[in-house]
């Protein structure tokens, strides 16, 4: 249990790190593709 | 950056910008600014409800073709507290001068505003003002939901975080 919480911390802040490296407007770009991607991917269901 | 090539929801924080609005970008789209990787297509604002500046909002609201969904004259004698802006995008306005959370804590808006993040995209050359992560936190505790709920434990998280390396 402990390792699992430490494996989804650790996943977390890698996908901080790398968010972080994007200026406000690409984060808010790549927010706005991903959800248009889960909406495709939800309708295709 | 040419105007003609931002897509309409950044023209319009460009121009509360140029316009001088007193406004803090809250709601999701703040956190990601704050870098968590989050999905969402609301784009919330918080507003200083004086009339000056209620005039301005509907001035670039003009400009760009998005309409008020309650009555302006409501709007500025203070009779609404909420409201969107939309068209072919949608933003909701918040414009109370103190709101409270669910742990009874009060926001002035004024307040928040004054001790604000001020986030810079020079390659867009966009002005961004957000909320310090305490206050975007407490804007979260007004009525939080499932998903505010998972936001401010992550907004802890970086929080936290980034105050051990500051203090490592």
């Amino acid at each position: 249990m402990r390792k699992k919480i430490k494996r989804n911390r650790t996943e977390f802040f890698k996908n901080y790190k790398w968010f972080s490296k994007f200026s406000p407007v690409e984060k808010l770009k790549i927010a706005k593709r991903q959800l248009e991607f889960l909406k495709i991917l939800k309708d295709a269901k | 950056m040419q105007n003609k090539e931002l897509e309409k929801e950044f023209l319009f924080f460009k121009k509360l910008y140029e316009y001088k609005v007193k406004y803090l970008l809250i709601g999701r789209q703040a956190c990601i600014i704050y870098g968590l990787p989050l999905y969402t297509f609301d784009y919330d604002i918080a507003v200083d409800n004086s009339e000056d500046n209620l005039e301005k909002i509907f001035m670039i609201a003009e400009e760009l073709d998005l309409y008020p969904t309650k009555d302006k004259q409501e709007i500025l004698n203070k009779k609404v507290f909420v409201f969107s802006l939309q068209n072919d995008i949608k933003i909701d306005v918040f414009c109370a001068k103190r709101y409270q959370t669910k742990d009874k804590k009060f926001i002035d808006f004024l307040e928040v505003f004054n001790r604000r993040l001020i986030k810079r995209d020079r390659k867009y050359g966009l002005v961004f003002y957000i909320p310090t992560i305490d206050d975007l936190i407490n804007f979260k505790k007004i009525n939080p939901d499932t998903k505010d709920l998972e936001d401010i434990k992550a907004l802890k998280k970086i929080k936290d975080a980034y105050y051990k390396r500051r203090k490592d």
